[in-house]
């Protein structure tokens, strides 16, 4: 599970008013090496939503310095643009799980796929 | 007899069956072909294919396909070659593949670790040559974020990504976790950024679906993809069906689409305008028995319009692409 993946991920358990941004707890990351692509990373970059991800990356030890907010003009910032690429795409959550901040509810991640499905009732 | 009903249109279908062709050689050490088409391909391009490939066709061994329509079990069609020399199948292919963007390789749905994960079929074809034809229309409109549910196999999502390119987001869910695994292996062997999910496109069984009615498989995704999803492509179980069968999370929930093939597709329906982004479109495959049109009108009610983008009759099933956007 990529952190861009995470960044879209809401808690959907029963009577939960805002079960974002999902706790990970990860057991297994991976950083996979990725051709920079500039343009992905500045076209989702208005889709995300930013304290969520600088929360995961930090989670996952990789906050790379990321500001706390989005920078100006960020379409011409290399050095920005790639630091978002490392964190939206090469870090890899390949075990682990995803916690409701809100019901505590775990969902688990196995082989690189987060598994959202709630018991019937939940 | 065989009739042909092959048209340019089956060639997606055709080529597809080609990557299946093998040489081998009978008891009797005679040369052999054997091409292993799902049964509803059996009724085209068979004289066209024999023929351009110099064959007679012998014998014909044909299994019979498994309870549903949509479980085609392969079919082993034998063609003694009358040349002495064997000859390539792939030096036949070009002949017989007009694609302009060709099926994307994809990890052994149906088989192995995949076996409980829908091989691409007819429908998933016609729902590629839907995209396809309106390739120029979705390079045009640069689309951000694309969702497939139930991406099985993954192979749709991977062409709409070999359409649409690498700077684009695209979230495939299923509800099955090894279809799931099957769209990341089809992801990494089209070196594609393709992010599956597993999820359940209805959370609860329809008798306990509360009055809000969006307890469906996008809903972990809806607060945060709201008004942004810019194509959503939906190959739903349409298989008419007992409303028992509807729910599993193996191969059934591939194709059990309870009455009218309509209980899974229904479900996700309110959800959609919420989805779609102001130009979004949303692709949906179906089959006659689903009433294609009682859908365009019943989604014509939440304010979108929609149409028949592509058909065609595939064995018994009467194949439809819908597509959906919101009026400008």
């Amino acid at each position: 599970m990529k952190l861009l993946t995470h960044n879209m991920l809401t808690s959907h358990v029963k009577g939960v008013i805002k079960g974002y941004p999902l706790i990970i707890k990860a057991t297994e990351v991976k950083v996979n090496e990725l051709d920079f692509n500039a343009q992905f990373v500045s076209r989702m970059i208005p889709k995300l939503e930013w304290s969520a991800l600088i929360q995961a990356a930090e989670w996952l030890g990789h906050s790379q310095n990321l500001p706390d907010a989005v920078v100006e003009n960020y379409e011409n910032n290399e050095e920005f643009l790639r630091k978002v690429h490392r964190v939206l795409l090469e870090i890899e959550v390949i075990e682990g799980s995803l916690q409701c901040p809100e019901s505590g509810r775990e969902f688990p991640i196995s082989k690189g796929v987060p598994n959202m499905l709630l018991n019937e009732g939940e | 007899m065989i009739q042909c009903k092959h048209t340019l249109s089956d060639s997606r279908a055709v080529s597809h069956s080609l990557f299946l062709l093998r040489h081998g050689r009978d008891s009797s050490g005679r040369d052999l072909l054997l091409l292993f088409l799902s049964l509803d391909l059996l009724w085209f391009a068979l004289s066209d294919l024999a023929q351009s490939l110099s064959l007679t066709c012998e014998c014909l061994c044909v299994s019979l396909p498994a309870a549903s329509l949509k479980l085609f079990q392969t079919t082993l069609i034998l063609f003694p070659t009358q040349k002495q020399t064997r000859t390539s199948p792939s030096a036949f292919t070009p002949s017989l593949v007009a694609v302009m963007y060709p099926t994307p390789l994809y990890a052994p749905a149906g088989r192995g670790s995949f076996s409980d994960v829908y091989e691409p079929a007819e429908d998933s074809f016609l729902l590629m040559d839907a995209l396809e034809k309106d390739s120029d229309h979705l390079k045009q409109q640069r689309p951000c974020v694309c969702v497939e549910v139930g991406s099985g196999s993954g192979v749709v999502s991977a062409f709409l990504a070999s359409i649409i390119g690498s700077e684009t987001l695209y979230i495939c869910t299923d509800v099955n976790p090894a279809a799931a695994l099957c769209t990341l292996q089809t992801s990494q062997c089209n070196s594609l950024q393709l992010q599956p999910l597993v999820t359940d496109l209805v959370g609860n069984p329809p008798q306990s679906l509360e009055t809000t009615c969006k307890l469906t498989s996008v809903q972990c995704l809806l607060p945060r993809l709201s008004g942004k999803v810019d194509v959503l492509v939906f190959n739903p179980p349409y298989v008419v069906t007992p409303s028992e069968e509807v729910g599993s999370g193996g191969i059934e929930a591939s194709w059990a689409g309870g009455v009218g093939g309509r209980e899974v597709m229904d479900r996700l329906f309110p959800v959609i305008p919420e989805l779609l982004s102001n130009q979004g479109l949303f692709y949906l495959l179906t089959i006659s028995d689903n009433h294609p049109d009682a859908i365009v009108s019943l989604l014509g009610e939440s304010g979108l319009s929609g149409q028949v983008c592509l058909t065609r009759q595939a064995g018994r099933e009467r194949l439809s692409v819908l597509k959906f956007g919101k009026p400008l």
